[in-house]
């Protein structure tokens, strides 16, 4: 039961994948993205993650998706158009999706791919101290990175030429 | 619980906190009180400061390496030295663009040009340290976010946007790939030290697949043939004291995580790599021969010396002993180190040319020693180095590469590199004919003096560059 | 094993027909508080009291035409309204209402009950963006772009809020977090988290002074202009019920849930602590009634400055002196 519903959320999280690339509109295509973070989600909980698949759904599915949708409506409200895409680089996109293919068959010899580790589901007080204790400069760092992307977000975000400064709004 | 932290921890993370203390201190600053001088003071002080930092940690690796933060970080003297590159080459960066990039569209930038200045900086060092794949993808990530919005600070000019938007696709998909990479490793191996490299290389197709796309994206920070096509068009969209930046930090940092991170003998043999150095080395070499703007052959000859280090890497492939595997980690840090000055003082040079006629040019830079003998000095000293002539670091770093590939057996490999490296010299030797051998265009004399703070800082790594090539040990402190 | 099942069932009948029951009550409730409110009668013709009016109502957008505009987008525009009312019911699994030999009276007894509530409730906005958004019209679009931008901004700070209660109660697990506030409400313990929680349920809600989505000055019905019939209805049931849920939270959270005051929770009769935990639910909705119609809606850029210069850095603080507070008491800090 288990294992079926695995690899039917595995197909649907593969559908809704397929389907954000090929969707020509923006909005259709982040829905599928948001379907397909649901079943990434599900796979989550099977494997005995809870914690993780509903910190998956709050995060992703509940802030970024929220905000990725906001921006597309908010570029829809001036350009209601499809997105266009050219012929070569759908040729691109196959030529590259068949060299993946090839190395991954060659890599796999044929077999199925199989995870010799597979570790118990943790307690999340055995996962925050794991995050405070040998993860901690991790843990840490990210902080820096988030800070970094913020602060380049900003100053990309600001008008060209203009003399708006952010402190002083 | 445990949540102590050893002796050893803060030592290594002393350089971090005054990195990032740094960063947060210019935000906090610019929102109480912007103040561009004050904001470029403190960046300053928290880069001498975490390079300061790096000493004592230089003083206790110089027996053994020393690990922190259970096994996160781990130092030897080579990283340390690079790291202490990385931090000069982001002081060097702040100065050359003091009279250029920050001025730009008022000065409104200047906040956010030092944060991501100092956060890049704070990536470059993890990078280096990094020894654990939670760390090298931190480290990998915090280098990258700021440059991309660094190359992309001009934004009226579109060829700044163009290489910011190009950076940031690549390096984001490259990204990507190194997550998936990581996570198949981990599946495969269950650890994520570097240790679980060669296992994951050695064991299940998982494991193996893994670590390929970590091995690509690597490959792509590093700009090693075929994922160089980035590096000309970001090279030269970028401003130019970003490039500087690039070419000596990001390229120490990323080469030097190649180091640690690629797999050795089980996966990809001497022949493997050497072929892969070959390669980048002569497309590197034949595609900086054609460019008419200096910048973009710099950035063309980055890659060929990729293709070098690269062959140093086959080296160590076929390395036996842990003892000549350490000295192959030594000359490649010589090598970074050499690179890393004569391209800082190369892109430097070329900034402040870059503001007398406007862009970078080739053509426009004809006989420009005649005005500006410092700065052209300065160029042909670093482009000397860069080539591989003798008296330069460049040449010894070279010259200890295919030491070290003879010495293990690759001496036919050896062989191509030199003559393709001798074919090298064409272009830096086109570079310098036009520098001071042709005609001056005609112009009406002006009395534009170079920025004097900003040419003296040019002195520093074109002294180092020399004295390195004379005497190579004093590297080492 | 059976018993277990037959309570299961039970449980969730009882729940699912209490959720029902107490969003349909609250419109009710709402127009007749409103109008006590306003000094007007209210629905007062179909039953006593105008009890019936819900069934009324109900009967009424049962009836009408399903319409669907033109140029719309047909399938998100009739999912939409099943987006918003669904994950709005499904939150309501995890509020405890007491315990029963000594096992929680709850639909699902969720290990990471708190973080199940936060990531189901905030999918609810996407009923909202997706029928502002197809619905093809500028006003719909306009209120579902508020309410998207005002739900991410407000619900860093709600979360941030409930962190710090579940540091100070030591666990995810709903009925956990009750149990710990035997005799010490974590109101008394947490104010400041409790504050913040107040204000961002009204906006997590779209309730006034918060209801950018709909804002009928100037954007006609806001995300909803387009719809009637019962797609119309199951947006309000979705807003009814997520007050319902967000009102039993504050009730089990911080207002100790099935604890009724100066009593141990083992003491308490099972009826009489559901009866106190439907009591502090029942205050709180009635809350946001009578907020509605005493505070005047907030100005846009008023609402983006509350929460990020005021709610965040205050929820940040709070969370901040409260992991400080507990670090100096030792593990045996908080209710522990």
């Amino acid at each position: 039961m288990a294992t079926a519903l695995f690899y039917l959320f595995g197909a649907g999280a593969l559908f809704s994948a397929a389907n954000v690339v090929f969707r020509r509109q923006a909005v259709p295509a982040a829905i599928w993205l948001v379907t397909c973070f649901f079943f990434l989600a599900g796979e989550f909980l099977l494997l005995g993650f809870p914690f993780l698949a509903a910190i998956q759904i709050m995060v992703y599915v509940g802030a970024i998706m929220v905000l990725f949708l906001f921006v597309i409506m908010l570029l829809d409200l001036q350009a209601h158009q499809p997105i266009q895409s050219q012929f070569r680089h759908s040729i691109g996109g196959a030529l590259a999706l068949v060299l993946v293919a090839l190395a991954f068959v060659a890599a796999s010899g044929g077999q199925a791919l199989e995870a010799e580790n597979q570790p118990a589901a943790p307690e999340i007080s055995a996962l925050v101290e794991a995050l405070f204790t040998r993860y901690l400069l991790p843990f840490e760092v990210t902080s820096v990175v988030l800070v970094a992307a913020i602060v380049g977000a900003l100053t990309l975000g600001r008008s060209p030429g203009g003399s708006d400064h952010p402190a002083k709004s | 619980m445990e949540l102590g932290l050893t002796a050893n921890d803060w030592l290594l993370a002393a350089p971090f906190l005054w990195l990032a203390g740094a960063g947060v201190l210019v935000l906090i600053w610019d929102a109480v009180r912007p103040q561009p001088l004050a904001e470029g003071i403190v960046s300053w002080i928290g880069l001498g400061l975490a390079a300061v930092a790096c000493l004592p940690i230089l003083e206790a690796v110089r027996t053994e390496p020393v690990e922190a933060f259970s096994g996160m970080l781990s130092v030897n003297v080579p990283v340390i030295v690079l790291a202490i590159l990385c931090l000069g080459a982001a002081a060097f960066c702040g100065i050359v663009a003091w009279r250029s990039l920050l001025p730009y569209e008022g000065g409104r930038h200047t906040t956010a040009f030092w944060t991501l200045l100092l956060f890049s900086t704070f990536g470059m060092v993890l990078t280096l340290w990094a020894n654990h794949m939670a760390t090298l993808f931190l480290g990998v990530e915090c280098l990258s976010l700021p440059l991309y919005v660094l190359v992309a600070l001009r934004r009226d000019q579109s060829d700044s946007i163009e290489a910011g938007l190009k950076y940031f696709l690549l390096g984001a998909f490259a990204s990507g790939f190194m997550a998936f990479g990581m996570a198949m490793v981990y599946a495969a191996t269950g650890d994520m030290s570097p240790a679980a490299i060669s296992a994951a290389a050695e064991g299940s197709s998982l494991g193996v697949f893994g670590v390929a796309l970590l091995l690509i994206a690597l490959l792509f920070k590093v700009a090693a043939v075929p994922f160089h096509l980035w590096v000309a068009d970001v090279y030269q969209g970028a401003p130019t004291p970003v490039t500087a930046l690039m070419a000596t930090g990001t390229k120490a940092a990323t080469v030097a995580a190649l180091l640690r991170w690629a797999p050795g003998g089980e996966l990809m043999g001497p022949q493997s790599w050497a072929m892969l150095g070959c390669l980048t080395l002569l497309i590197g070499n034949l595609t900086a021969l054609n460019q008419s703007n200096l910048k973009r052959m710099l950035a063309l000859s980055g890659v060929a010396h990729v293709g070098i280090l690269l062959f140093a890497f086959a080296a160590r492939a076929a390395a036996e002993t842990a003892e000549a595997t350490s000295q192959i980690g030594d000359t490649l840090g010589y090598y970074l180190v050499a690179y890393g000055l004569a391209a800082t003082a190369a892109f430097g040079a070329l900034e402040l040319l870059e503001r007398r006629v406007g862009h970078s040019e080739s053509a426009s830079l004809q006989g420009i020693a005649r005005r500006q003998p410092l700065l052209a000095g300065v160029l042909c000293i670093a482009l000397l180095s860069l080539a591989g002539f003798p008296l330069t670091a460049g040449f010894l770093a070279k010259y200890f590469v295919f030491v070290e590939m003879i010495r293990h057996g690759l001496s036919s490999w050896a062989v191509i590199g030199i003559l393709l490296t001798l074919f090298g010299f064409a272009y830096y030797l086109k570079a310098l004919v036009t520098l001071f051998m042709q005609e001056p265009p005609e112009e009406r004399p002006s009395l534009w003096r170079p920025d004097w703070v900003a040419t003296m800082a040019l002195l520093v790594p074109t002294v180092l560059s020399v004295v390195f090539g004379v005497w190579p040990k004093a590297i080492q402190l | 094993m059976e018993i277990t099942w037959i309570r299961a069932a039970l449980t969730l009948l009882v729940g699912f027909g209490l959720m029902m029951s107490l969003a349909a009550g609250m419109s009710l409730v709402e127009r007749k508080l409103s109008a006590f409110i306003q000094e007007r009668h209210g629905p007062n013709r179909v039953g006593p009291f105008g009890l019936l009016q819900p069934m009324a109502d109900l009967i009424k957008f049962v009836f009408k035409e399903e319409y669907v505009p033109n140029s719309v987008n047909p399938l998100i525009y009739k999912l939409a309204p099943a987006i918003a009312a669904v994950p709005a019911m499904m939150t309501f699994a995890a509020i405890p209402f007491g315990f029963l030999d000594g096992q929680p009276l709850v639909i699902a007894n969720i290990n990471i009950g708190v973080l199940y509530v936060l990531a189901v409730g905030s999918l609810g906005i996407y009923g909202i963006i997706l029928g502002g958004w197809s619905s093809n019209n500028k006003y719909s679009l306009l209120g579902g772009l508020r309410a998207s931008a005002q739900m991410v901004s407000y619900e860093i700070s709600l979360v941030l809020s409930l962190v710090a209660v579940i540091a100070v109660s030591g666990s995810l697990n709903m009925s956990e977090v009750v149990a710990a506030q035997d005799h010490h409400w974590n109101v008394f313990l947490q104010p400041v988290a409790c504050l913040i929680f107040l204000v961002t349920m009204f906006a997590e809600t779209n309730r006034h002074p918060f209801d950018f989505a709909e804002c009928e000055p100037e954007l006609v019905g806001g995300f909803h202009t387009e719809y009637a019939g019962m797609r119309f209805a199951l947006f309000f049931l979705g807003e009814y019920i997520a007050m319902v849920v967000m009102s039993g939270l504050m009730a089990a959270l911080f207002f100790g849930g099935c604890d009724v005051p100066f009593l141990d929770i083992a003491d308490t009769p099972w009826w009489l602590g559901a009866l106190a935990m439907l009591g502090k639910t029942a205050f709180f909705l009635l809350l946001f009634v009578w907020v509605r119609w005493t505070l005047p809606r907030f100005r846009y850029d008023q609402l983006m400055w509350l929460g990020w210069r005021v709610l965040l850095p205050l929820s940040l603080a709070n969370l901040a002196i409260t992991g400080l507070v507990l670090a100096l008491l030792g593990p045996e800090g908080g209710h522990a």
